[in-house]
C-alpha cells in the first residue's frame, strides 16, 4: 500500500465518558485488557501495510502520546515517513469538524503526503478493520470515494451518520447526517473514508471558502449533490462507537462473548499494542476465575466472574469480583466485594470494601483513588 | 566502539539430554515459565546490568534462536552504539572455516567480535540457566580483585558437589583449583558457568589454547586449569538467590514448577524486569467451568478445563474436560477435552487429543520420571504416554 496515506484523527473527547475520559481522549481508551482503541486503527493499517500514518490530537493527548511512542509496535518506525504524531493544540480552537482538522495540517496535506490515496478514520471505534479489502474495494471500483459502514446497529441512539445504499448495494444514494434512530433506513457509517488526496484536497478548499468544518453535513453532502460517487464497503465484523461510560462498558464486556472476541482479534489481522514485559499471570490455590479475560501480569488470589482484567493488578484471597473492568494495576483487598465497577488505572481497594454499580451505569473509581 | 564490557553469550550447544525438546531448536530457545524462554534470563541479566553490547555464539539448530533474538529490541538492546549479535561459526578465506570445536573455540574464532569493540573485560554467559544476577556487581569484584578472571560461585549441599565444577580457594579468597566433577569434593563453592575475564588475558590464553593439538578448547577443561597453573588472579563471585541448571528433563520441569513459587525467584520484581520477545497475543480466556489454582497462565491461553499446579506458555488451549496437573505446557499446545496431562512436559504445538493420557503422579518407584512430548506431534485419540517417556514422533504414541 505504498500509494496510501493513513491518518487518524484522535482528538474527540467525550463528556459521556465521564471521570474515564477526563485524562483522554477517545481513542486512548484501555481496552479488553491490555490495548487501547487507537490500537485497532493503527493495527488495520500495518495489517494492510500502510506505514505512513498521522496522528492528530488537539487536547488530552498525553497517555495517547505516552501509549504510541515511536510507533514501534505497529511496524511504523521508518526513516523517512512512518508515524507522524500531530498534537495541534496550541494557539487553536477546538476543531468543530474533521474539514477543521485537516484546514490545521494544510500544508502537510499539500506538500508533506506524497501518497495518491489518503485513508482516514477515527480513534474511538471498536472494530478491527480490514483496510486491504477496503482499498482493494476502492481501487477495483473506481468509485470517488470508500466509506466503511456496518449494518450493525449503534448501542445507544446518539446522532450516527448513514448512508442509504443503491439497489446495487454498493453505491450510496444518499446520506443522512446525525440521525439519532434509523427512521430514514440506511447504514451506520464508521467514518472510515478512503479517497483520492487532490479529492481532499478540493473539498477542503470549498469548505475554507465558506467557513465550512464538517465533513459529513458539509463536505460529503455538498460534493454528493454534485455527483461525487460514494461507495460502501461494508464492516462484517463487529463494530460500535465508544462515546459514554455505557458504550465503553458493554463494549468490553462483549468480549467475553468467544464469537465477537474472534471477531476483534482475527489471526490473519493481529491487533498490536505497547509492550510492557509483563510476568505470565499467577493464580493462587484459592483463585476461582470464570468466563474472564485477564492479562499478563496480574496475581489473582480471590474470585472473579465475568470480569475484564488489564495488566499487573493484584487480587487478594478472598475479593469476589463480578462484571468488572479492572485496568492496569489494580490492588483489590482481602475480602472486597465489586459488582459492576469499573476500577481505572493503579487503583487500590481496602480490605472488605463493597461497591456495586448497576449494569446499565457502572460504577467508576477514578484513576489512582485509594479506596 | 571502545567499551568497558562486553557479554558473549555461548548458546550453540545441542542440550543432547533434553533431546524431545531440542530436535529442532538449540536449547537457549526452549520455551520456559510462561512468559519466556531460557534465554531471557542471561539477555535481561545483561540489559540490567548495564552491558549493552552482547554477541550470541549459536551453532546447533540455531534458526529459531535467530529469529527469537532479532536485533535484540524486546531486550533494550538494540542501542545504536551497542546491540546484540548472532555469531555463528563462519568460512574464512581459502575456503576454510570450521565448526566450533568447543567453548573456547568459539570465542577464539570471534576474537575479531570482541576486538571490535576493544573491551576491558568480557562477560562469558551461558544460554541454560535460570537466575537473576547483577553482572555489574560481579564486575565490580574482579576490578577490586584486580583479577585476571572471576568465576561465579554457588555453596551447594556437599553431597551434591560431585554433580559440579568444584572451586577450592586458598587463604586469600582467591581460586586455587578447580575440578569438574569431583569424586571427592574437598570443597561446596560450585562454578555457575558465569566468568568476567580481563579481556587481554583471556585473548593470550585463547591463542596459545588455539595453538594447542591436544585441547579440548573447552573453558572448564582447558582455559581454566591454564590460567590457574600460570598463576593467574582468579577469583570466585559468590551468588547467593535463585539459580538452576536446566539441562535435564527433571532440572528442566522442576525450574519450572520453581516458577509458581515467588519465594524462590520472583519475576513480579520490577526492578528487574526479566523480558521476553512475545507473540502478539489476546489477554488469557477462562471460560464459564475453567478451573484454575496454583498455575502461570500467559496471554493467548484459552482454558475451559481444569489446570493445577501447572505453567502454561502463551497460546495453549485446555479444552472443557481436560485436566492438565503439575506439567509445562508450551506455546500453541492444545490439551483436547477428556485427555489428562499430568507430571509432564508437552512441546510447542503438540495436540494432545481427546481422551489421550501423558504422564502419571509420582508411583515411589525408582523408574518413574516425567513424561515428554517432543514440538509438533499429535498424541492420538486415546493414546498413553507413560512416565519418564520421551516422545518426539507421533508414531511413537503407544495406544
Amino acid at each position: 500500500m505504498n500509494n496510501v496515506h493513513g491518518m487518524v484523527f484522535a482528538y474527540q473527547q467525550f463528556p459521556e465518558l465521564g471521570e474515564l475520559g477526563t485524562y483522554r481522549t477517545a481513542g486512548a481508551m484501555p481496552f479488553c485488557g491490555r490495548y487501547r482503541l487507537i490500537d485497532f486503527p493503527l493495527s488495520s493499517m500495518m495489517n494492510a501495510g500502510i506505514s505512513n500514518v498521522d496522528v492528530l490530537m488537539q487536547l488530552g493527548y498525553q497517555s495517547l502520546i505516552d501509549h504510541m511512542g515511536g510507533g514501534r509496535p505497529w511496524n511504523m518506525v521508518r526513516h523517512s515517513g512512518g508515524l507522524h504524531l500531530m498534537p495541534i493544540g496550541i494557539g487553536r480552537a477546538p476543531f468543530t469538524g474533521t474539514m477543521d482538522a485537516l484546514e490545521a495540517i494544510r500544508y502537510h496535506l499539500t506538500n508533506d503526503i506524497k501518497e495518491e490515496y489518503i485513508l482516514m478514520t477515527r480513534g474511538g471505534i471498536c472494530a478491527n478493520l480490514d483496510f486491504n479489502a477496503m482499498v482493494e474495494a476502492h481501487f477495483a471500483s473506481g468509485a470517488d470515494v470508500t466509506a466503511a459502514c456496518t449494518r450493525q446497529e449503534p448501542l445507544r441512539h446518539v446522532a450516527h451518520n448513514r448512508f442509504v445504499l443503491a439497489d446495487d448495494g454498493v453505491t450510496a444514494s444518499e446520506l443522512h447526517c446525525r440521525q439519532v434512530d434509523a427512521s430514514h433506513g440506511g447504514v451506520v457509517a464508521l467514518a472510515t473514508y478512503i479517497l483520492r488526496r487532490d479529492k481532499l484536497l478540493e473539498m477542503l478548499d470549498w469548505c475554507a471558502e465558506g467557513n465550512r468544518t464538517r465533513l459529513h453535513r458539509n463536505a460529503l453532502l455538498h460534493f454528493m449533490s454534485e455527483g461525487l460517487k460514494v461507495n460502501v464497503y461494508m464492516h462484517k465484523g463487529y463494530a460500535r462507537f465508544i462515546g459514554s461510560i455505557q458504550d465503553y462498558y458493554e463494549a468490553n464486556m462483549d468480549m467475553l462473548n468467544p464469537d465477537v472476541l474472534a471477531q476483534m482479534f482475527p489471526e490473519e489481522r493481529p491487533v498490536a499494542t505497547r509492550a510492557r514485559s509483563d510476568v505470565s499471570s499467577y493464580y493462587g490455590d484459592a483463585a476461582r476465575v470464570v468466563d474472564s479475560l485477564v492479562a499478563d501480569g496480574c496475581i489473582i488470589e480471590g474470585e472473579l466472574e465475568r470480569c475484564i482484567v488489564f495488566r499487573g493488578a493484584r487480587i487478594e484471597a478472598g475479593a469476589k469480583l463480578k462484571n468488572c473492568i479492572l485496568m492496569n494495576d489494580a490492588v483489590i483487598g482481602k475480602g472486597a466485594t465489586l459488582t459492576n465497577v469499573i476500577t481505572d488505572k493503579s487503583v487500590t481497594i481496602s480490605p472488605d470494601t463493597s461497591l456495586a454499580g448497576d449494569a446499565a451505569l457502572p460504577l467508576v473509581v477514578p484513576k489512582g483513588r485509594c479506596l | 566502539m571502545k567499551k568497558q564490557c562486553i557479554a558473549m553469550l555461548l548458546a550453540g550447544g545441542q542440550g543432547s539430554r533434553l533431546y524431545a525438546l531440542t530436535q529442532d531448536m538449540a536449547k537457549p530457545s526452549i520455551p520456559f515459565g510462561g512468559k519466556y524462554r531460557i534465554i531471557d534470563f542471561p539477555l535481561s541479566n545483561c540489559a540490567n546490568s548495564g552491558i549493552d553490547t552482547v554477541g550470541v555464539l549459536t551453532q546447533y539448530k540455531p534458526l529459531q534462536l535467530n529469529s527469537y533474538i532479532g536485533g535484540g529490541t524486546a531486550w533494550d538492546l538494540d542501542s545504536s552504539s551497542g546491540g546484540t549479535y548472532i555469531l555463528p561459526p563462519y568460512q574464512t578465506a581459502g575456503d576454510k572455516g570450521e565448526w566450533f570445536k568447543g567453548t573456547a573455540d568459539a570465542i577464539y574464532q570471534n576474537i575479531g567480535f570482541v576486538d571490535l569493540y576493544d573491551p576491558d573485560y568480557v562477560v562469558l554467559l551461558s544460554g541454560d540457566h535460570i537466575y537473576k544476577m547483577d553482572y555489574s556487581d560481579m564486575l565490580a569484584v574482579h576490578k577490586q580483585n584486580d583479577a585476571a578472571c572471576t568465576i561465579a560461585v554457588l555453596q551447594v549441599p556437599m553431597a551434591e558437589a560431585s554433580r559440579f565444577g568444584i572451586m577450592t580457594l586458598g587463604e586469600d579468597g582467591s581460586i586455587v583449583k578447580f575440578t569438574e566433577k569431583p569424586k571427592e569434593p574437598d570443597s561446596d563453592l560450585a562454578s555457575m558457568g558465569i566468568y568476567i575475564f580481563t579481556w587481554q588475558k583471556l585473548r593470550s590464553y585463547l591463542i596459545d589454547d588455539a595453538a594447542d593439538p591436544n585441547s579440548d578448547n573447552d573453558f572448564g577443561k582447558n582455559i581454566i586449569p591454564n590460567m590457574l597453573n600460570a598463576g593467574e588472579r582468579m577469583f570466585p563471585y559468590r551468588f547467593e538467590g535463585y539459580w538452576r541448571d536446566v539441562g535435564t528433563i527433571n532440572s528442566f520441569w522442576d525450574a519450572n514448577m520453581d516458577m509458581l513459587s515467588p519465594t524462590l525467584i520472583n519475576l513480579f520484581d520490577r526492578s528487574w524486569p526479566i523480558r521476553a520477545n512475545s507473540p502478539r497475543k489476546i489477554p488469557q480466556y477462562l471460560g464459564p467451568k475453567a478451573e484454575v489454582s496454583h498455575s502461570i497462565i500467559t496471554e493467548g491461553c484459552h482454558v475451559c478445563g481444569t489446570v493445577e499446579n501447572s505453567v502454561l506458555s502463551s497460546d495453549v488451549t485446555v479444552e472443557e474436560g481436560a485436566t492438565v496437573r503439575y506439567s509445562a505446557i508450551m506455546p500453541g499446545a492444545k490439551i483436547c477435552r477428556g485427555a489428562l496431562v499430568e507430571y509432564a512436559i508437552v512441546g510447542e504445538n503438540t495436540v494432545v487429543a481427546p481422551g489421550a493420557r501423558v504422564g502419571a503422579p509420582p508411583d515411589g518407584s525408582e523408574s518413574w520420571s516425567v513424561a515428554t512430548c517432543g514440538p509438533n506431534i499429535r498424541i492420538r485419540e486415546g493414546g498413553v504416554v507413560a512416565p519418564g517417556a520421551m516422545i518426539y514422533k507421533s508414531e511413537e504414541v503407544s495406544v
